[in-house]
């Protein structure tokens, strides 16, 4: 998959290019509007991540171009974070607008997502991750063959993380996707959750799945 | 002519309406003169002629008139203007008698005469305005004279131009002194006006300490001053709270900025093994989401500020939000071995996620602040005009000092303890915006040492039902687990 990143800020244009190419993506960047334009119209780029503050021609100019030109999925980066710039970017074809300052594991869920809306993979009815095992329908879940039993809260955390396997999920979206709650409260909810979670899925089982990355969130996998 | 002043403008406007009306004066006083002086004139020649009439009905025939010897000459000769003229009754007959009568002017002769008193004017070859009496006599003897009695009119025509020229002469004085008076009255008038560009001259953002004198203003101009004073009083306050912030602003951000820079320093400062620079990161990234957290307070600050956020309220239950936040809260509160619980409902309008946001901020405070094995309990009570929301703890309590500046950006009653816990210091102040924006305030009540209670006091949207339904009995978000 190839993503063009057009922004002018050379050490913003490095770690995003550095963080989508370690994620699996083939990456190209542009420092201006025009180059970014000329390098959109010569490859065919799954996505588009645009800053708005670009020199020359700014983003809104650049997304009119590439609305004019044809259908590639652009998702914009502001430091503006008004509702009216929201809604003017959305308004004139942007798929995705994030707000800096951005966490990186939210700008690759959401590139994830917008990736994912084309190629709409159905999930599988049961999860599996190594010998642990979620049925959303039935509401159960299982450690080889020893039954995992949880909150609806913990239940729901624990399907948040499989479901998104192997990608880091920061405390923020794991409290917007478990609790709903769509900002940044001061509470350790996740932290407890998390490790009540991890003692009735973890502690018994040689092979520990529930992973804590310092600083960026938590990860469910099958690490050798 | 649009810009000019408003003196001038209005002495402008005060001597042409003083124009108009000495004009107007002038006209009338010349017209009733006019018509005073030609009754006068016609009153008397109508006194004369009947004087006449007797004298000619009672002693006279057309011979004796000529020879004189009667009254009648005594009648008009006492009267320089008074000319009169005695004709036989035919067109062509002879003149029988002529006084004060220098020049004959055909009229005088060739004039017709009735029964009844007939008047006619002219002017005569100088052109002098002449005011002429006639009518048809019957002497004693039966024979019919044509009588005219003339007044020359020539001293009330003098009387009149005299007033004509004097008014004329005058009236472009008297106006211009109209109109200077107005404009010294209009700038005298507006003098107090001066003060008030003069403050506002004077006022920079650095420097809104100067008011206007509102004592010796008149009355209409005392409201405005008083206004434009309370208008530069809240914008002092604006300011300063403005450049306090920024300033707290700068400090809030320098101790994250000062543990990065030194502690990169420090790390770059030799080789070392590839755990040691990992452990850095990481403790760097907790720097940088304080840092994170407080750009987005202030960005979240900044836009409940501006009105257009109010554009997505809505129809909200307070209790159900306030369900919704205990459920958030429900992990960290048995960690501390705390109850939480619920009671009461009612709606109000708002924004959603805005009020669980300011409710999220006083129970985190509440649960940070409750001893362990507390109780916290969350009231929903509907007032006469208001829906209130309360969240009360037990613990330490605020110290009054403190009380009336909790709400304040980065004000900490204990400085050195929310940093710690990971408080941004505007988490009070984004309640108290939040609750400016929805119409409504936030308050506190506190004891030292016993329950410190922090309420959310919203409008009663207009027309919603009063809610008298007992409280319902009070839920537990633990007894939910």
């Amino acid at each position: 998959m190839r993503i063009l990143v057009v922004e002018d800020e050379q050490k913003t244009a490095d770690y995003l290019q550095q963080g989508l190419t370690e994620s699996g993506y083939v990456v190209d960047c542009a420092a201006s509007g025009i180059d970014g334009l000329h390098l959109a119209r010569q490859h065919s780029y799954e996505l588009v991540i645009l800053d708005v503050n670009l020199p020359n021609t700014d983003g809104w100019g650049v997304l009119e171009q590439l609305r004019r030109d044809g259908n590639q999925r652009v998702m914009m980066l502001t430091a503006r974070g008004r509702l009216a710039d929201k809604i003017k970017g959305l308004d004139m074809g942007a798929d995705d607008y994030l707000v800096k300052p951005f966490e990186f594991p939210e700008l690759l869920a959401r590139v994830r997502t917008l990736l994912r809306r084309s190629e709409h993979i159905p999930l599988p009815e049961v999860l599996r991750v190594s010998d642990l095992e979620l049925d959303p329908r039935r509401h159960r879940a299982y450690r080889g063959n020893r039954r995992i039993d949880l909150t609806t809260k913990e239940f729901a955390l624990l399907h948040v993380l499989m479901r998104q396997s192997g990608e880091v999920m920061t405390r923020t979206q794991i409290i917007s996707l478990v609790w709903d709650m769509n900002f940044d409260c001061d509470t350790n909810v996740v932290e407890v959750s998390i490790s009540r979670l991890r003692a009735k899925v973890d502690d018994q089982s040689e092979v520990k799945l529930i992973h804590t990355i310092r600083g960026v969130g938590y990860v469910l996998e099958a690490r050798q | 002519m649009k810009t000019s002043s408003l003196s001038t403008r209005l002495g402008l406007m005060v001597s042409l309406m003083g124009a108009g009306l000495v004009l107007l004066l002038a006209t009338l006083a010349f017209l009733v003169l006019d018509h005073e002086l030609e009754k006068m004139a016609r009153k008397s020649l109508e006194n004369k002629m009947e004087l006449i009439q007797h004298s000619l009905t009672m002693n006279l025939n057309t011979r004796e008139i000529a020879t004189r010897n009667h009254p009648l000459p005594d009648l008009v000769m006492g009267h320089d203007n008074f000319y009169l003229t005695i004709v036989g009754p035919s067109p062509t007959a002879e003149v029988l008698l002529s006084i004060g009568t220098k020049v004959q002017e055909p009229l005088m002769t060739d004039f017709t005469a009735s029964e009844t008193l007939a008047y006619l004017t002219w002017a005569d070859g100088r052109g002098n305005q002449q005011l002429g009496a006639s009518r048809l006599m019957r002497l004693r003897s039966g024979e019919n004279v044509r009588v005219l009695l003339t007044r020359d009119r020539t001293d009330d025509q003098a009387l009149l131009s005299a007033y004509l020229r004097s008014t004329l002469f005058v009236l472009p004085l008297l106006l211009l002194l109209i109109g200077l008076g107005a404009w010294w009255l209009v700038q005298r008038g507006l003098a107090p006006l001066k003060q008030f560009s003069h403050v506002a001259a004077k006022v920079t953002t650095q420097d809104l300490t100067h008011r206007l004198a509102v004592n010796n203003l008149p009355k209409e101009l005392a409201e405005l001053a008083q206004s434009f004073n309370v208008m530069l009083d809240r914008l002092d306050a604006g300011v300063q709270q403005l450049s306090q912030f920024s300033d707290d602003l700068a400090h809030e951000l320098r101790a994250p900025l000062t543990n990065l820079m030194g502690k990169t320093q420090v790390t770059l400062s030799r080789a070392r093994p590839p755990e040691d620079y990992k452990a850095v990161l990481e403790s760097n990234i907790e720097e940088f989401e304080r840092l994170a957290r407080i750009v987005y307070d202030m960005l979240f600050l900044a836009q409940v500020g501006h009105p257009s956020a109010r554009a997505s309220f809505t129809t909200v239950s307070l209790a159900q939000e306030a369900e919704r936040v205990m459920e958030l809260f429900a992990l960290s509160a048995e960690e501390k071995h705390l109850s939480l619980t619920l009671s009461g409902n009612a709606q109000v309008q708002g924004d959603r996620l805005m009020i669980q946001r300011a409710l999220s901020n006083l129970l985190s405070n509440a649960i940070r602040h409750s001893p362990e094995g507390g109780c916290i309990p969350l009231r929903v009570e509907a007032c006469a005009n208001t829906v209130s929301l309360s969240v009360s703890n037990a613990g330490p309590g605020i110290d009054a000092h403190h009380l009336p500046h909790v709400f304040e950006r980065f004000y900490r009653a204990d400085s050195s303890r929310a940093r710690t816990e990971g408080g941004t210091g505007l988490g009070l102040a984004i309640v108290q915006s939040i609750m400016t924006l929805h119409q409504g305030l936030a308050d506190v009540h506190s004891q030292p040492g016993g329950f410190t209670l922090f309420r959310l006091v919203f409008p009663r949207p207009c027309g919603a039902p009063t809610d008298t339904t007992p409280a319902t009995p009070a839920r537990s978000a633990m007894s939910k687990k």
